[in-house]
């Protein structure tokens, strides 16, 4: 409670982790995203997890950009209780070098960044990233999206980008079942996915049962 | 000085930005075509918003020869640019209610808004004679002080107070309803009450409420003296070629501008811009913002007003003048900034951040989300451009600029079902909801890859006239990749507007449930990405199987 109004009246305690709500906030040790960390999110339910993860944060002042994700369905983010009004969505330049300055003027003013690489991205250019969003005290949330590479997506969407990102926080999220969709009736009703919270600022893995979108998120007042 | 309302024309698009997304444009750039054909009338307009258009009779209308025929003429010019870009964008399905305008002519900006909105439909303007105007809004319904909020402006910050975390729709709404629960249901019950008392009930709002429902302008005349002139003027030494390093010098102008007038506790809702060009071009403009122009609102309008001028007449010479003269003041009531969620850094910060990539990148790299409504999912919103919007109102307005959205957001995971409450589409894909969309609808930039789906003898699966599938679906190939189906649900039709041979679209969706085929549950090299279960939803339209939708 305390925390929350230090937060919302900007006080200088604002250095205090990114909240995360309730399911998913078990399975961070320090009670949320740690200011300056990045965070790997992989597995087939990846965007989903970190809109999840984005959420609590948004509802609380800070805002988010989604880089490279140049279809995002925003009624998922809305869903997954993520605050419109602070979403900002960025397509940089192909160009590496242009990409990497863009991403780097959006660390100076969003506290949450989403992002999605390009596959040309190279370990150097991702450690500087991440050194800036350490000075800055951001935090990196980089995912996977899925490989459907078709004529009309062109590269939009890659998968194993990520992993020139040596990330602090390793989230796995994995569809373990979906309910609702038959051999030809009903239709998708809810989505249970495997979080598994790991890497080398992880102590010992956790992991959860989840309901995406998670059914948390009591409206703003 | 008098206090007696402007008259007024409205011209009022309440869906232009569904028609703007239906013609594949901004909101902005869309309208230009409209203001252009307005301005060959009436050189002075007020642009308030994309869709609307105000501007005051006196002089136009003497012009015209009244009121009527001023109307007429403006209606008659509207009618022809909208029908014009209609045509050049044929091929485009264009519903007629999102084309749908009404020109009103009265005294004040709520009559004439109200107005407008009667004429949406009888195709011709309403024109409320100048003696019967007080009467005629006296017997209109409160509630049109909801449906008016985009042209009688923001609700006051204290209304707002009074209704926490509610946007400005949202407490106008609350208002009127308190005002129906009260028995006050037209504006001349509520006129029938002294100042006084509504100022009691509603804090400053109550005499907004007041000097509206008597058919006032509301904000009074200034009763202090005139104050000194305040009009800026920048002039380059040499003609200014470049539209950013215009708006850049503006800044600091309009940050003058604001700063000098705050010292005597005023601040400007109507401002007068004018452009010159060397070659004695002009491009001349009124912006109205009822709660007051901030720099950063004036530096907006002046990058509006400077892409409109630059594509539609195309100037030849650079910019040699610039002038901001306040021609309303009014004194700065303040916004009393919210305990809870207010302006802070955090929002300074990232909207400094937004521009400065804008700056980088061109402002169409950075887009903010708003919401449009639709059934398909990736035209439920559409990605507007950052320097069309003001983030610090969005933020400040919470919902509203976002179409009531992040409210519907907490209520809709609750309400299970239907996402978007209160604004549900019917025909729109059940929650939760795909986190990639593609845009299938034909000739869209954001192009949905074509993919097929087949059955177990490797048929492709088509849809006949009773939605009956020609075979269960068994594979669906994106790419080069393959899928094996596990689960199917649908096929769902979507059937818009069917009456209309030239803009039907009929279409299919088919929610599905994929894995890759040959490696059922093996993981993939270097345990990266592997897609173990996939959903998507896949959309047939024209003989042809598309990807709509994934669910990441």
């Amino acid at each position: 409670m305390t925390t929350d109004l230090r937060a919302r009246l900007g006080a200088p305690v604002a250095r205090a982790p990114l909240p995360v709500a309730a399911p998913l906030s078990s399975l961070f040790a320090d009670g949320g995203l740690v200011r300056g960390r990045s965070i790997a999110c992989s597995g087939d339910a990846a965007l989903s997890a970190a809109l999840a993860l984005s959420a609590a944060a948004t509802r609380a002042g800070s805002w988010l950009a989604v880089v490279g994700v140049p279809n995002l369905g925003v009624s998922a983010a809305i869903e997954a209780g993520v605050a419109v009004e602070r979403i900002v969505l960025a397509q940089p330049p192909r160009a590496i070098r242009d990409w990497i300055t863009t991403v780097a003027a959006l660390v100076e003013g969003f506290d949450l960044l989403v992002v999605a690489p390009p596959p040309s991205l190279s370990e150097h250019d991702a450690r500087r990233l991440q050194s800036r969003i350490l000075a800055r005290q951001s935090v990196l949330v980089v995912v996977g999206l899925p490989a459907v590479s078709g004529p009309g997506v062109a590269g939009g969407l890659s998968s194993g980008a990520h992993s020139v990102f040596s990330c602090d926080l390793d989230v796995r999220a994995d569809t373990v079942s979906w309910s609702g969709i038959e051999r030809g009736g009903s239709h998708i009703t809810q989505r249970t996915v495997r979080v598994r919270v790991g890497g080398r600022r992880c102590a010992s893995p956790r992991e959860a049962m989840v309901d995406l979108p998670c059914s948390m998120h009591p409206p703003a007042s | 000085m008098l206090d007696a309302p402007t008259r007024v024309v409205v011209v009022w698009f309440p869906r232009w930005p569904s028609l703007a997304g239906a013609l594949g444009r901004g909101a902005r750039s869309a309208f230009e075509p409209v203001v252009s054909c307005v301005v060959v009338h009436v050189p002075l307009v007020e642009v308030t918003a994309p869709g609307i258009i105000v501007f005051s009779t006196r002089g136009p209308s003497r012009y015209a020869g009244g009121d009527e025929k001023l109307a007429a003429l403006v209606q008659a010019a509207v009618r022809d640019a909208v029908q014009a870009m209609i045509v050049a964008a044929r091929g485009t399905p264009i519903d007629d209610a999102h084309a749908a305008f009404g020109v009103g002519v009265a005294d004040g900006r709520l009559a004439a808004g109200i107005a407008a909105l009667r004429a949406l439909h009888a195709g011709e303007p309403l024109v409320v004679a100048p003696a019967e105007s007080a009467q005629w809004l006296a017997a209109a319904p409160v509630r049109a002080l909801a449906e008016c909020v985009e042209v009688i402006g923001a609700v006051a910050g204290a209304a707002r107070a009074a209704v926490p975390g509610a946007d400005d729709v949202a407490s106008y709404r609350d208002v009127v309803s308190l005002l129906e629960r009260l028995g006050l249901y037209r504006f001349g019950d509520v006129a029938s009450l002294s100042e006084a008392d509504l100022i009691a009930r509603f804090g400053a709002f109550g005499r907004d409420l007041s000097r509206l429902s008597r058919g006032l302008d509301r904000h009074p005349p200034l009763a202090v003296a005139p104050p000194p002139e305040r009009v800026c003027t920048l002039q380059f030494d040499a003609p200014v070629e470049s539209r950013d390093a215009v708006v850049a010098a503006c800044d600091e102008l309009a940050a003058g501008l604001v700063n000098h007038l705050a010292a005597d506790g005023l601040a400007v809702v109507r401002l007068h811009v004018l452009i010159d060009s060397d070659h004695g071009e002009r491009s001349e403009r009124m912006w109205y913002r009822s709660e007051g122009f901030t720099a950063r609102s004036i530096v907006e309008s002046v990058r509006w007003q400077l892409d409109a001028w630059i594509t539609r007449d195309a100037p030849t010479s650079g910019v040699v003048s610039l002038r901001l003269s306040p021609e309303q003041l009014v004194a700065d009531a303040g916004r009393q900034k919210a305990l809870w969620g207010g302006v802070r850094d955090g929002d300074r910060h990232a909207q400094r951040a937004v521009r400065r990539v804008a700056d980088m990148n061109g402002a169409e790299s950075i887009t903010v989300p708003e919401w449009r409504g639709d059934r398909d999912p990736a035209r439920s919103f559409e990605f507007v451009r950052s320097d069309a919007v003001d983030l610090e109102h969005r933020v400040a307005g919470g919902a509203s600029a976002a179409g009531g959205a992040s409210v519907a957001g907490g209520a809709s995971v609750a309400g299970g079902a239907s996402n978007m409450s209160g604004r549900d589409w019917r025909g729109a894909l059940p929650s939760p909801s795909p986190s990639i969309v593609f845009d299938t609808a034909q000739g869209s930039h954001r192009d949905a890859p074509e993919i097929t789906v087949v059955d177990s003898a490797g048929r492709s699966v088509v849809v006949d006239a009773r939605h009956a599938m020609s075979g269960e679906p068994a594979r669906v190939n994106i790419g080069e990749h393959r899928y094996d189906v596990v689960a199917w649900a649908g096929p769902w039709p979507v059937e818009e507007r069917w009456w209309d041979p030239r803009r039907a679209r009929r279409a299919v969706r088919l929610q599905l449930l994929v894995r890759r085929a040959g490696e059922a549950n093996s993981v993939g090299e270097a345990g990266v990405a592997n897609v173990a279960s996939m959903a998507l939803v896949a959309v047939l339209e024209r003989r042809a199987w598309r990807l709509a939708a994934v669910y990441a």
